[in-house]
């Protein structure tokens, strides 16, 4: 299987192909002036047998709307077929939307440089390596394989790799009880060899891809630092490159725009984000809490027995915090991380008197604790900007660290910040794949310490990570299972960002097209709210993202937003509207062009509004 | 499944295929200047989703030999499915010693 990924010099015509040279069978996408048609077809390579002069192919395909545009294409394919060097094309297209036939040709050359750059993105979190004491997640008696699995099933593709990110939890300094230092992350390298010695599985993995490996951290390693990757180093002298706690934007295998942000996710809920108010270097109350847990862990752990013999244990720790802040919801008891504590604290035996021994080695004691992050809720709410709204999510923080609820909501959001088509979290060691009714896509990469009797054969928690072709952004969820020898790809349900039937949001795309940046001048919100910060500027040949949220029980949502070219002009202004009463229609203006879509429908032929469902997308272009 | 089959009034374009209603697959053959092609698709009816105004599709395929010449075409139809009454078509023929031959034609049903 190889790729084809070339474009014409002024880039209004892109071909993204997966072409199999067993069966001369082809698939993939062809745009052409704004609009990209799923395409397929077949090729016959040159010189492969007599009377083949010339490697040529055809492909058919359509827009996929609901009044779709259909495209044929045939075409003169120079080079080998691992890497084309230059395509001739002509191209046929015919509207279902207005009856129109038009016909375009074009010479087309590779993209970025090279049509078989490697695509894929790998991304591994919540590994939860520590010191292999009896508390610790990562046992290696039990998970070293699985990982090492993983590793191998790259380094057998690392022609197609071109990066593994480690998206937080790598490492674990948390698991150990309340009476214990935590671990460095030196020492946990150290006390590793297999993993992160010169001839250890990620070191292959290291040397493998020539060094593109990189690290950045959760909760459970939010100390770990630049410096520390210095402490691995392959034979062949790499050490991975580490990205500082936030958003890693990998760069695109096509260049162009980045538009996959991985992210821990853990700055979005309230007991595990960095707390900058803390004074322990920005330890969250979840940091105590699993102490607490570790200590329970190793009172009434049978000697030889480690937390992966227990059920429950790595996803996170068994107990059911759930049922606290659903309780605490239900009462609209904002002092929800109080009852967190005690609760924790009862659960596990903790003591009023309980002293922490933290990383640096000074200790805190219980009563700290619970004092510090009094207030915490609030703090939050204050932080999402305070009122009705700002309750609604702080709430959705909370229950975000509860079974990973309204993390597809969060994972929405960060791809609106970032102007991403893709975001993947890791933290709530919840596979998931797709987020229902939205322009965006989220994943999340699971975790890889699941304990004995919850895996396979018995359970159903697995070891998983993900793979994005960084050339069509499709996101697969892979599962490694029977002791690392088998991985595949594996169906995960997707979840929702907002639920569908109340979402009455506007989610704008702005494709800039034109020759010059676009900065943002104004924007007005006459119902909802931007849920997401707009994009002070859209880069010529670039998009961004805007979300108009409505209020529960609004008026739905009604906003505009102002764009000006940076080099004088005309200004851009595009409005939009979705109403919660089926009485008033979808609405929206602006742009050169614009395509829309409402609920779970299909984009429509240019300039027809989508005027009733919801939420509403518009998707507009600026030539 | 109903069957289009239509030619150009000088016969060097003859279109022969099955259509499936239920999801608008289209596989038959395309001749056009004596050469016949394999070829696979789909098609959309106009009037049948709001914004279908035409009633649009797209084929390729190649000839079967070995060394092959490959085809592609879009085209736009008159008519109910059942009975097409005219279609204009589009053709980009792609030859093994690499030209790229176009070719456009009004089709009529072809007895």
């Amino acid at each position: 299987m190889t790729y084809w990924n070339l474009q014409n010099a002024d880039g209004t015509i892109v071909l993204r192909l997966e072409e199999n040279d067993a069966t001369g069978a082809m698939s993939g996408t062809l745009a052409s002036d704004g609009t990209t048609y799923t395409v397929q077809g077949g090729w016959s390579a040159s010189g492969s047998v007599p009377g083949r002069l010339a490697s040529v192919f055809a492909l058919r395909g359509s827009d996929g709307a609901d009044a779709p545009t259909w495209i044929a294409a045939s075409g003169v394919m120079k080079g080998p077929g691992a890497a084309p060097q230059r395509i001739t094309l002509s191209i046929s297209i015919a509207s279902g939307h207005d009856g129109s036939l038009r016909r375009k040709n074009a010479e087309l050359t590779p993209l970025g440089g090279g049509a078989n750059r490697k695509r894929k993105i790998v991304v591994i979190s919540d590994v939860h390596i520590g010191m292999g004491t009896p508390t610790v997640w990562f046992q290696p008696s039990v998970h070293d394989a699985y990982l090492k699995g993983i590793c191998d099933w790259v380094i057998a593709n690392a022609a197609d790799v071109q990066e593994v990110v480690l998206l937080g939890d790598f490492f674990d300094q948390w698991t150990v009880p309340c009476d214990e230092q935590p671990p460095s992350i030196e020492a946990i390298i150290k006390a590793n060899p297999q993993i992160f010695g010169p001839t250890g599985y990620l070191c292959q993995v290291l040397d493998a891809l020539g060094g593109n490996v990189t690290f950045g951290p959760g909760n459970h390693d939010m100390w770990a630092s630049a410096n520390d990757m210095s402490f691995i180093v392959s034979a062949a002298g790499h050490s991975p490159k580490f990205f500082a706690g936030g958003t890693y934007c990998p760069p695109m295998p096509d260049g162009g725009q980045k538009n996959i942000a991985l992210a821990h996710g853990h700055e979005y809920t309230m007991f595990n984000a960095v707390d900058e108010d803390s004074p322990w270097g920005g330890l969250p109350v979840g940091h105590f809490v699993t102490r607490m847990v570790a200590s329970q862990m190793k009172r009434t752990l049978k000697p030889g027995q480690t937390v992966a013999d227990l059920a429950g244990q790595g996803s996170p720790d068994g107990l059911d915090y759930t049922s606290i802040v659903k309780g605490a919801w239900a009462r609209g008891d904002v002092n929800v991380v109080e009852a967190l504590l005690d609760s924790v604290a009862a659960q596990t035996g903790t003591p009023k008197d309980q002293m922490f021994v933290l990383a640096d080695g000074s200790s805190v004691s219980l009563a700290q604790v619970q004092s510090q992050y009094q207030g915490l809720f609030s703090r939050w709410q204050a932080k999402e900007g305070g009122g009705t709204q700002g309750t609604i999510n702080a709430w959705k923080s909370v229950l975000a660290d509860a079974q990973g609820y309204y993390m597809g909501f969060f994972g929405q959001r960060k791809a609106f910040e970032q102007s991403a088509e893709v975001v993947v979290f890791g933290h709530t060691h919840i596979p998931q794949s797709g987020l229902e009714t939205t322009m965006v896509n989220y994943a999340n990469s699971g975790f890889e310490c699941a304990s004995i009797p919850d895996m396979p054969p018995g359970g159903t928690q697995a070891t998983t990570f993900i793979v994005i072709d960084g050339s069509t952004l499709e996101v697969s969820v892979m599962q490694c299972a029977q002791n690392g020898t088998q991985i595949a790809p594996i169906n995960v349900g997707p979840v929702q960002a907002v639920p569908v039937g109340i979402d009455d949001s506007c989610y704008v795309k702005i494709i800039n097209n034109g020759a010059e940046d676009l900065v943002l001048k104004d924007q007005t919100a006459a119902h909802g709210y931007f849920a997401a910060p707009l994009p002070a500027t859209i880069p010529a040949g670039e998009f961004g993202l805007v979300w108009l949220q409505d209020y529960a029980g609004g008026a739905g949502s009604e906003g505009s937003v102002t764009y000006t070219p940076a080099g004088g002009g005309p200004d851009h202004v595009f409005t939009f509207t979705c109403p919660l009463l089926l009485i008033y229609s979808n609405a929206c203006s602006g742009g050169t062009s614009f395509r829309t879509k409402s609920g779970s429908g299909v984009w429509g032929a240019p300039g027809v509004v989508a005027k009733s469902g919801h939420p509403f997308y518009v998707e507009f272009t600026v030539a | 499944m109903t069957r289009w089959n239509l030619a150009s009034t000088d016969a060097q374009v003859v279109l022969t295929v099955d259509e499936d209603d239920s999801n608008g697959a289209m596989s038959g053959t395309l001749r056009a200047h004596g050469t016949t092609f394999q070829v696979k698709g789909a098609w959309s009816a106009s009037g049948s989703v709001p914004g279908r105004n035409a009633s649009a599709f797209a084929l390729s395929g190649n000839d079967g030999l070995a060394a092959p010449t490959w085809v592609s075409a879009s085209g736009i139809m008159v008519g109910p499915g059942a009975a097409p009454q005219s279609i204009e078509i589009q053709i980009d023929v792609a030859t093994p010693a690499g030209a790229l031959i176009p070719y456009q034609a009004e089709l009529l049903p072809h007895a």
